[in-house]
């Protein structure tokens, strides 16, 4: 079980959570939980091709990913920003 | 009746009435475009460099949520703006960026992809104009549609969406040399308008000047005597008037009014002639524009337009007299009249 923070400019996708618990012991699984619970994040999250959108962050665990490795381990914490270089 | 206001940053209500403006909805985020559903919800198109492109829908203009099931390719091609919803009898059609037509006929709960326009043989070699590779304004009478696309052409399918032919002829392609050769694409439609008694009468302001079509498109004519410039992004038909409505642009390569005179031109004889649209335009020079989606008509005579600089400007009297409503708001890309 992980939580995943989210930016409040996802307010009007999650209907105002910024805090969710998700199910999971790798990054893989997590994702799988908040898409599950809030589809609608998908699309804001990830592109077309099905990666990290480029001008969103992710720090997993408090170390900043690609997301790359769906694999890797989640010990407590999955944070989504937006990037200084989106808009 | 409320005017919707799209900005860069968030979306605005405003009561022509009462003056009242709410908002902003969707904080932060670009809202790009308005419409309906046939049962009555109201649609917005929302966009964000971060996050993305969706599409939301509210019962009341107040209470909004994210349809799950929005436009999507599944292929290489990102969806990175909703531009234009369009209502033919039951079924809601999107154009969006990257180009193509999405259509729902179930209210707007799900959408799919029109395979006919946004797979069109010469799709590989489509480029985007300023404004991105956008399909940005649709018109349609029974089973004709038309569609604007930006850098591409405008479209026409005589079959309800099925098939798509190129209808530029008479329209210069933007950005090539005189004497090339005459390409099949790269026509910069900017926005179109017809008449609903008349179908076949279709207005376009283009990259590339003001023309109008009598043939549905087959054909299009130069219609500029009276204009201070070709360029520009808006035209809309009042259509109990039947005033024709632009707002020109100095050119292509400075997109601002002439010498700084930010006003509306209109024409009462379908084209043929322009003039200054009435009275109440800033004597100061004001330096701004508007952009293809910022314009919305209720076909009584209200006329609205959104600047890059955002200013709404109306006009009650199908453009006799126009007044500028408050507040300024972010940059305006979508004006709509719900």
């Amino acid at each position: 079980m992980a939580v995943v923070r989210l930016p409040r400019l996802l307010d009007p996708a999650t209907g105002g959570r910024r805090v969710v618990e998700a199910a999971g012991d790798d990054i893989g699984s997590v994702i799988a939980s908040l898409l599950k619970e809030l589809p609608e994040l998908e699309v804001h999250l990830f592109d077309h091709r099905g990666d990290l959108r480029p001008h969103v962050l992710c720090f997993v665990d408090g170390e900043s990913t690609r997301l790359t490795d769906r694999g890797a381990a989640v010990a407590t914490e999955v944070r989504f920003l937006q990037a200084v270089s989106g808009g | 009746m409320k005017i919707a206001v799209g900005t860069e940053k968030g979306g605005y209500l405003i009561d022509p009435e009462s003056r009242l403006v709410t908002g902003p909805l969707f904080p932060g985020w670009k809202v790009t475009a308005f419409g309906q559903t046939p049962s009555g919800d109201y649609l917005a198109g929302v966009g964000s460099n971060w996050f993305g492109a969706s599409i939301h829908r509210s019962p009341d203009l107040e209470n909004w949520s994210q349809i799950e099931n929005g436009p999507t390719y599944g292929d290489e091609r990102a969806l990175s703006q909703i531009w234009a919803f369009h209502n033919v009898g039951k079924r809601i059609y999107a154009g969006v960026a990257e180009a193509g037509l999405f259509a729902s006929d179930d209210d707007g709960a799900t959408w799919e992809p029109i395979e006919g326009l946004n797979d069109q043989p010469t799709r590989s070699e489509w480029m985007p104009g300023a404004g991105g590779l956008c399909a940005h304004r649709l018109l349609s009478a029974d089973d004709t549609i038309w569609v604007g696309i930006s850098a591409v052409g405008v479209f026409r399918s005589d079959d309800a969406g099925v098939t798509w032919q190129l209808k530029n002829d008479g329209v210069p392609p933007a950005g090539q040399p005189e004497g090339v050769p005459r390409p099949e694409i790269g026509y910069c439609v900017h926005n179109l308008d017809h008449d609903p008694s008349r179908p076949n009468r279709l207005w376009r302001q283009d990259h590339m000047g003001v023309f109008r079509s009598s043939d549905g498109g087959d054909t299009w004519e130069r219609i500029e005597t009276g204009l201070p410039a070709g360029f520009g992004f808006v035209m809309r038909r009042d259509h109990a008037s039947e005033r024709l409505f632009v707002v020109p642009l100095h050119s292509d390569e400075n997109r601002v009014p002439v010498d700084g005179r930010f006003r509306a031109y209109m024409s009462d004889d379908d084209g043929e002639s322009w003039t200054v649209s009435g009275s109440g335009w800033d004597p100061a020079p004001t330096f701004t524009s508007v952009l293809r989606g910022a314009v919305a008509t209720d076909g009584e005579g209200t006329v609205a337009l959104g600047t890059t600089s955002g200013q709404v400007w109306i006009t009650r009297d199908a453009g006799d007299r126009w007044l500028q409503l408050e507040p300024v708001f972010p940059r305006i890309g979508a004006v709509a009249l719900l």
